[in-house]
């Protein structure tokens, strides 16, 4: 009867909490997240535990809680405000960091700031992201999860229990009417067999190993078909390229930078060539300023303040390059700023180290040459795919197996790229037939397209589910 | 009319003389009487010699003598002073045969062709007077497009050893990856003395004994890493263009010599200097040659695309004044020994230079069958009833024996040779080297040092003096193809103690006849001759239809329907074309990534090439005709092989290609076992170090890292054919990877597809045009014309198989009196 109780007023306990959540504006480590994104992470780190321009972030409240929060807030808000005001610890960080103030925020609500606590807290502490007891996490749980217990698997899971309770009852019962019968036909028996000893008899111990089998076996194999599957793989690129500005917002053709997708097996990634036809005008970035964008500059050889693509780049030092485009993100700076402060310097040397990192690796000692982009989609070796087949003659756009790739800031794998994927499509993919006299020879076809018995011929149709046709 | 030239084999330029040759071969049967007619004198079966309609057997050292009687057989013909000769061949055929050649040649005056490989000059002038005699001069002799090749001149070459040992040379440089160490009979002497030199220097690409021996090595690049330019024969120059930046640190040889001599600085300009130096220099040479181009820019940039350009040189016709009577005691005496041996360049690897390339030593020998290894060709002897006698009861191939000359002795496998005249032998030059690469090194011996100089200072390609032992020992490792994957049967054999045998090899060996399937009289291969042609054509159409019928009662159902739309796939192989120069066998090994397995593999059966060339001899016991038959998957539309995969890893296409999917595949090697033609290949071993066991790789050269696992071994991978792994089956793909580009290329194009837009690899590399591939639901194609054609049979086509390939049966030109005992 608990049971019963229980599941009539479940609904109405989650209820309860959801409302009371969305009824207030509470501050949320979501809402944190996003704006030290948009204000904050280009001069803190986002790992909250190293400097970057600004200091790590990481247990920022602890190292306040001598003062009241207020100080905090009114700290985050307008930093040179408080120093001046003569506060010991905004003094204290004030000095402790070459003097640098920080930009003032003062449209930052307290909600706003309470957030962003949250947020710097969270992940500093791994709590972030990470589903856990608490009025802030399990108010997204009870969110997302207010199907209930009737959702998913869980009411099979209840059913299950309910079966596997009413066999153990029911085993009792007959153990009983058996040993009554026996008792009534006179059999001599020991007393009512125990249901322990029901439940080690072969058949049931049997029929364990042999599901346990069946099991295991069934979630080997689907796991192993997972294998080496990268679906939504998306790594962090050496630049960040943003296919939101490009694809999306400015709305460039993919095959405009992806022009080997039309004529070749490959899509490509485009060279830095293609970059510079349009970033030869348009030398600082919407979203990153000069951090990003100088990368290419480095990478092939322009010197954007002169506009002039630099003789012999490739003998040149690590400490010219430096000089040259550290002067090109200071003149930046300067035009935005007015002048080179600290906190300019701090930049200039940050964006620096970032374009350091981002062209050189283990195997490319040097700043000079091709940018390491990181591949993402890779079939295996024993898989022939030619994009020409699929753009040019198939006519397919892009979106159809990578996604909305225009609305992805950072592009990951949107298809699994699996065989049962690809052969699904060929199924149900028409060839653009009629209209490609490659197609002639397929005679049978055409005439049952003009008797009007064919509307269609699919990929499958003209043998395109054969093993031959992607490998060999 | 041929003296031992090998020239679809290794001669000159083998390749223009193939397309050459088979142009008056390939005839259509309506004119079979215009096919011309090659006579091979010889003592081994050369490639050439098995090729030809008639192998007429004298001993090398006869080859003067029998050169100096056809030249007074034509001589007393047209006039011309005889010459005073003695002596009589050993092979009395070999007289009567010379008098009938020089009958036919007197009939076909200005339209034949003399050749001889002898390096004589007394016996090559004899060939110029016969050729003279003849009016071939004008005819099938042009001197104005002379090949430039081979011109050296070996007296010139030995009077420069002799100053580098009295100590008269205070420098030597080798170029163009001259190697006169291992190739020069006096490598020895050159050895020695160069290292008592203080300035050697050898620009070479590749390792070599002679580098070995310079003080200095200045590395140049492969041809195909810089540019260069050709003119391989008179009038026709050619531009060499890179296809890939170096790989290493190298510079051109003519960059080098340049900067040595000091005229560096004026070419030095621009990237790539050595482009800079050819194209002045094909600016002030040559362009000022021709007439068509008005600017040199224009001029470049079409011989640039062409790849060659064909200059007008002076007409010139040359004539020879010799002094024909005292040519007489210069050729080569007769040596009367009881035994010779006659040394020849290997199909392969040539004269040792591709010594290194294991594409090649692993291409089977094609009259031996041998790989990796040069072996010693015996005589055997037919008794007149019963059985072979073999040389020296020298019973089983692969046997070795020591081949000794004066103080020089090798020891080298022998291989029974049908047609190798008795009282000789032949060995192959080219192997033995010891300071080439990691798969040259040790192969074979060498028997360069085994050549002799005649009296002019040529060095001569035979030795009157060989000695030969008894049974030394065994080859373990011996690795002839030619009992792998055969059509035949193998059984036990009572009489040999119940020992397994070929039962098909047994028949051909004690009965004297039949070749390899004759046993169960089943159509493999198929040969005529000229004069016969109309005979075999209506026996093979009565045959055909007989089997039609048979296959009339199958159980297969009717598909024709199925392949009757879109592209239904199929190629012709003629056989009468097919002059066995492998180079579609190793076409094929290049294009699919077909792994090299080493000796020991192969001698285990597990050469793993997806094109083989068999071997058929037939006809006359002493000295037998050849047909080779190259043999890849037949892409059966009722395919054998296909019924019994148990998890279909190897099904049929809509586009009648039999195709292997490696990644389905399980390794039960059914399919090779249920398949006819024998033409499936398993791999045994890891052979491209494709997985991540170490212990299922194949070590061929006895390395710490395999092969294939080195990353400038991988470089030769082409990208679109999978590498395969270990335990899978693979045979031939019909180079589907070229089909789908080829249908890609026109549907792009918005085109049907034409007749040869599709070439397999195979068919890419045969000099001839015997391999011709195509479509047999485009009815115009040049394929359905060949698979209509007569002569045209299909393998096995009795066991209803479906074989998309037609074979066309070979066909010679015989004058039966060449042979013949009576005159």
């Amino acid at each position: 009867m608990i049971y019963k109780s229980l599941l009539i007023r479940l609904p109405y306990l989650i209820l309860c909490i959801f409302l009371s959540v969305s009824a207030i504006a509470q501050p949320s480590p979501d809402a944190g997240k996003t704006i030290f994104r948009n204000q904050c992470a280009s001069c803190h780190n986002r790992n909250m535990t190293s400097d970057m321009t600004g200091p790590a972030l990481g247990a920022v409240s602890e190292r306040w809680a001598a003062y009241p929060e207020s100080d905090l807030y009114a700290w985050i808000r307008n930093s040179s405000a408080l120093v001046e005001s003569g506060h010991p610890r905004a003094i204290e960080v004030y000095n402790q960091y070459n003097k640098i103030a920080m930009t003032p925020f003062p449209n930052l609500t307290d909600d706003d700031i309470g957030s962003l606590l949250l947020y710097i807290d969270g992940t500093f502490n791994g709590t972030y992201g990470v589903p856990v007891a608490g009025p802030v996490a399990s108010t997204g749980q009870t969110d997302s999860g207010s199907g209930g217990i009737f959702s998913g698997n869980s009411f099979y899971y209840i059913i299950f229990g309910f079966l596997i309770i009413l066999s153990l009852v029911l085993t009792r019962v007959l153990n009983k009417l058996k040993y009554l019968t026996d008792i009534q036909e006179g059999v001599e028996t020991e007393g009512p067999r125990s249901l322990w000893s029901s439940l080690t008899s072969k058949g049931i111990v049997g029929i364990v190993i042999f599901s346990l089998i069946v099991l295991g076996g069934y979630f080997t194999v689907n796991n192993a078909i997972g294998l080496n599957r990268m679906q939504e793989y998306q790594p962090d690129q050496p630049i960040k390229f943003s296919h939101t500005t490009h694809a999306g917002l400015n709305k460039i053709d993919c095959q405009y930078c992806h022009d080997g997708a039309r004529r070749s097996k490959h899509s490509i990634i485009p060279a830095t060539n293609t970059c510079m036809n349009c970033h030869k005008a348009i030398k600082v970035g919407s979203k990153f300023g000069t951090a990003e964008l100088t990368k290419i500059y480095a990478s092939i050889g322009y010197d954007p303040t002169k506009d002039v693509y630099i003789e012999n780049y490739d003998q040149l030092g690590e400490d010219d390059l430096k000089k040259v485009y550290t002067a090109w993100i200071a003149n930046q700076y300067v035009l935005d700023n007015g002048k080179l402060d600290r906190k300019g310097e701090r930049l200039m040397e940050d964006q620096w180290e970032g374009i350091k990192s981002s062209l050189t690796s283990e195997t490319k000692p040097q700043i000079q040459g091709p940018i390491e982009w990181i591949r993402i989609h890779n079939l295996p070796d024993h898989v022939y795919f030619n994009h020409a087949q699929h753009v040019t003659v198939g006519k397919l756009a892009c979106q159809q197996c990578h996604g909305k790739v225009e609305e992805m800031e950072v592009v990951k794998q949107y298809a699994p790229l699996s065989m049962g994927w690809c052969i699904n499509c060929h199924r149900e993919t028409d060839v653009k037939f009629t209209d490609n006299p490659y197609y002639t020879s397929y005679a049978k076809y055409h005439e049952e397209i003009q008797a009007g018995t064919r509307s269609r011929v699919t990929v499958e149709e003209i043998g395109g589910l054969e093993c031959q046709k992607c490998h060999y | 009319m041929n003296f031992g030239a090998d020239f679809l084999g290794t001669w000159l330029t083998p390749a223009a003389f193939a397309s050459q040759f088979a142009k008056r071969r390939k005839i259509k049967d309506d004119k079979a009487g215009q096919m011309s007619r090659l006579v091979q004198f010889e003592s081994n079966m050369s490639y050439t010699g098995s090729n030809a309609d008639h192998r007429v057997l004298i001993k090398p050292s006869e080859q003067g003598l029998a050169i100096a009687k056809l030249h007074n057989a034509i001589a007393s013909k047209v006039g011309m002073p005889s010459i005073d000769i003695n002596g009589n061949l050993s092979n009395p055929k070999a007289e009567k045969a010379i008098a009938t050649v020089a009958d036919e040649l007197m009939q076909a005056r200005g339209k034949a062709i003399v050749l001889s490989n002898s390096n004589n000059t007394a016996e090559q002038g004899l060939v110029v007077a016969i050729n003279q005699g003849l009016g071939n001069y004008g005819g099938t002799l042009d001197f104005n497009e002379s090949s430039n090749l081979r011109q050296g001149i070996d007296k010139q070459m030995s009077d420069f050893i002799n100053e580098l040992t009295s100590g008269a040379v205070d420098a030597v440089l080798f170029i163009d990856d001259a190697n006169p160490v291992y190739d020069h009979p006096k490598g020895k002497q050159i050895e020695e003395a160069l290292d008592k030199l203080n300035l050697s220097v050898a620009i070479t690409s590749m390792p070599s004994e002679t580098q070995a021996a310079c003080k200095f090595v200045a590395p140049t690049p492969h041809y195909l890493e810089s540019w260069g330019d050709v003119n391989p024969s008179r009038g026709h120059y050619g531009i060499v263009q890179p296809t890939i930046n170096p790989l290493f640190d190298t510079r051109p040889a003519v960059i080098s010599l340049l900067t040595w001599s000091g005229q560096a600085p004026e070419v030095m300009m621009g990237d790539d200097p050595l482009y800079t130096f050819i194209k002045n220099r094909w600016e002030a040479a040559l362009f000022i040659k021709q007439h068509k181009y008005a600017t040199f820019q224009n001029f470049w940039d079409n011989t640039l695309q062409d790849g060659f350009t064909m200059l007008d040189e002076e007409a010139r016709e040359l004539s020879y004044a010799l002094d024909i009577t005292s040519l007489a005691g210069k050729i080569n005496r007769l040596a009367n020994s009881e035994l010779e041996v006659q040394f020849y360049e290997p199909l392969g690897i040539g004269g040792g230079a591709y010594a290194n390339n294991p594409w090649l030593q692993e291409m089977p020998d094609p009259v031996t069958r041998v790989v990796w290894d040069n072996v010693l060709h015996i005589p055997l002897k037919w008794n007149g009833s019963s059985r072979f006698e073999y040389f020296k009861d020298l019973d089983e191939d692969g046997l070795l024996v020591d081949l000794v000359i004066e103080e020089q002795k090798i020891r080298v496998p022998v291989v029974r040779q049908f047609g190798q005249m008795e009282g000789t032998v032949a060995c192959a030059l080219g192997y033995g080297r010891w300071a080439t690469g990691k798969a040259g090194s040790g192969v074979g011996s060498s028997c360069y040092p085994m050549l002799k100089s005649d009296d002019d200072g040529n060095i001569q390609y035979f030795s009157t003096m060989p000695v030969v032992s008894g049974k030394a020992d065994k080859d373990k490792r011996f690795a002839s193809v030619q009992h792998h994957h055969t059509l035949g049967v193998t059984g036990k054999d009572e009489s040999a103690g119940g020992a397994t045998i070929n039962v098909d090899e047994k028949t051909v060996m004690t009965l004297g006849y039949g070749v390899q399937g004759g046993l169960t009289k089943r159509s493999i291969f198929r040969h005529a001759a000229s004069h016969e042609l109309a005979e075999s054509i209506e026996h093979l159409k009565e045959e055909r239809a007989e089997f039609q019928h048979l296959n009339e009662q199958t159980l297969y159902p009717d598909r024709s329907e199925f392949y009757g739309m879109g592209h239904h796939w199929g190629m012709s192989v003629d056989l009468t074309a097919c002059i066995v120069c492998a180079a579609c066998q190793v076409a094929c090994v290049a294009e699919n990534n077909v792994p090299i397995v080493g000796k020991t593999e192969v001698s285990r059966h597990h050469e793993m090439t997806w094109m083989r060339i068999d071997r058929y001899y037939y006809g006359d016991v002493e000295s037998p005709n050849v047909v080779y038959q190259p043999m890849m998957c037949q892409h059966c539309d009722n395919a054998p092989c296909e019924n019994v995969c148990p998890v279909a890893a190897t099904n049929h296409s809509s586009e009648g290609l039999n195709q292997m999917a490696y990644n389905r595949c399980v390794g039960t090697r059914y399919c090779a076992n249920n398949c006819p033609y024998k033409v499936r290949r398993f791999n045994w071993l890891d052979y491209n170090a494709a997985d991540l066991f170490p212990s299922n790789e194949n070590d061929p050269f006895n390395e710490n890292t395999p092969y294939y696992a080195d990353n400038l071994t991988r470089m030769v991978l082409n990208p679109d054919v999978t590498v395969r792994s270990r335990g899978v089956i693979e045979k031939c793909s019909m180079c589907v990877q070229r089909i789908q580009e080829g249908k890609l290329t026109a549907k792009q194009e918005k085109r049907m597809l034409q007749d040869g837009d599709i070439r397999t690899a195979c068919q890419t590399a045969c000099p001839t045009g015997a391999i011709t591939f195509g479509d047999m639901n485009d009815h115009g194609s040049k394929l359905n014309e060949l698979l209509n054609d007569p002569k045209t049979y299909v393998a096995l086509e009795e066991t209803n198989v479906r074989s998309s390939i037609g074979y066309m049966m070979k066909v010679i030109n015989r004058n039966e009196k060449i042979n013949s005992e009576e005159a």
